[in-house]
């Protein structure tokens, strides 16, 4: 028997393909995001997770021995009591994939979030 | 009813092609240094339980290839006073990597170095630029020449040299965690991204670009949160050594801890970093060194003779790639703002 769509088929259609389309976004923004993050790692605990924004203005001083400071979308090692400071002069992080590392105090400083130019630096 | 039970159908169906591979990532600390080991998977408990067995791996392989820990094979060698070390097989297997890459390269790259670098002190509290009469003694202990491999894991160190394998131990363990991601269960582990301090695999398929390839910066040497350049690749590692990282300076200039085994001082030939793009990650560990080590005309040459990918950095800012980068990657140099010439 040959049937017919009728005007609520269309409707119904409509209404799952605009939730398919609002579902899809939710689960790809699961994990990658469309935002930009930094963590802050200490003994391989996380620390901090901060959304970086345009107003992000935050300071995170680990007792002293390793100073970060998140500005804009933009995260840095400010100091630190190590002796060798690469993780200082690693400096200024702004997309995804960038790592600070302070070895000898065992903190990392790293951006995740929305997949950009690259997926990693070799340096 | 049976339409709403199809729309819903429909629905999950819908999103679920547009579905995304799950992840896991561990980040940890080993081989002296800081390590990532991020795992694509069809499902994330799979993804995890590749992820973590990658860290196990290389936290496994550690007392193989360290020469601090007192329990290490290479800790018995170095302090053997020259007689015959048994050790295990990874050691064997990580020591016969280094002589093979220290003969090729015609000793540019030298795991016996120890002894230089132990009197430059390069990141303790003790680095410092030594008497030239230091230096010349250690080096009569340098030498790839004084490393007997005997057989059945058997060792010798001769002249009183003294191993390390720090100048290809990422690499090695680079190279297992790539065997290990081989051989995981189907769709457990359908791309890695290893990062293992400087070494780099890029394993299987990156869901989140368009052609699954993975994309890695080159670091800037002024600026290694930066970078010039990217190679773009699939099943292969990409390593670097640069004069930016481990240094210290004296008087204004600046010594960093690439050392040239014939002079005993850090290698000054005008390069500020090599990268090496090579599916043996151990290889390119020892390449990097080498490169670095052998200059701009030299590594040139000796890329082209044995096929080798690499980017070399220039003191003035200029970027060279050997002609065997074009077969391995896609390469796109982006150091133009930044001051750097693409010098091809």
């Amino acid at each position: 028997m040959r049937s017919r769509l009728k005007w609520g088929d269309f409707v119904i259609i409509g209404v799952v393909l605009a939730l398919a389309a609002a579902l899809t976004a939710v689960l790809a923004a699961g994990t990658t995001g469309d935002r930009l993050y930094a963590e802050v790692w200490q003994d391989n605990q996380l620390v901090e997770r901060v959304a970086l924004t345009d107003g992000t203005d935050r300071t995170i001083d680990l007792d002293g021995h390793n100073v970060i400071v998140l500005s804009g979308k933009s995260a840095r090692m400010e100091s630190a009591d190590c002796r060798d400071q690469v993780c200082v002069r690693t400096g200024t992080l702004t997309r995804a994939g960038q790592v600070a590392v302070c070895l000898p105090n065992r903190v990392v400083l790293k951006i995740v979030g929305e997949t950009g130019e690259i997926d990693a630096i070799v340096s | 009813m049976k339409r709403f039970f199809a729309a819903f159908l429909l629905l999950f169906g819908l999103a679920g092609c547009a579905g995304r591979q799950a992840s896991y990532t561990t980040d940890f600390f080993a081989m002296d240094t800081f390590m990532s080991v991020a795992v694509y998977g069809d499902n994330e408990d799979s993804a995890q339980q590749a992820a973590v067995a990658c860290e196990q791996e290389v936290n496994a392989l550690e007392p193989a290839l360290s020469r601090t820990r007192e329990d290490s094979d290479l800790y018995c060698l170095n302090h053997a006073d020259g007689a015959v070390c048994q050790v295990s097989d990874e050691t064997y297997a990580a020591i016969e990597a280094a002589v093979q890459y220290a003969e090729l390269t015609g000793g540019a790259f030298d795991p016996t170095m120890a002894p230089l670098t132990d009197l430059w002190g390069i990141n303790t509290e003790n680095a410092h630029v030594p008497a030239q009469t230091e230096i010349d003694e250690a080096l009569t202990h340098v030498g790839y020449g004084n490393i007997q491999l005997l057989g059945d894991n058997q060792v010798q160190l001769l002249n009183g040299a003294q191993l390390d394998l720090g100048g290809i131990g990422k690499g090695f363990a680079t190279d297992a965690v790539s065997t290990l991601l081989a051989q995981q269960p189907e769709g457990a582990a359908t791309g890695a991204l290893v990062q293992l301090g400087g070494n780099i695999g890029a394993f299987g398929e990156n869901p989140a670009r368009d052609g699954g390839n993975w994309v890695v910066g080159v670091a800037d040497p002024d600026n290694n949160a930066e970078f010039v350049a990217t190679v773009e690749v699939r099943d292969a590692s990409v390593v670097t050594s640069g004069d930016y990282e481990r240094y210290f300076e004296q008087d204004g200039k600046r010594y960093h801890h690439i050392f040239d085994p014939k002079t005993g001082y850090p290698a000054d030939t005008g390069l500020r970093s090599v990268s090496v793009i090579d599916q043996n990650s151990t290889r390119a560990d020892a390449l990097t060194t080498a490169l670095f080590v052998m200059g701009l005309d030299d590594g040139l040459a000796f890329c082209a003779e044995n096929n080798i990918a690499a980017v070399f950095i220039t003191s003035d800012k200029q970027i060279y790639t050997s002609d065997a980068v074009s077969s391995v990657c896609t390469y796109t140099f982006l150091g133009a703002e930044k001051g750097y010439t693409d010098a091809q």
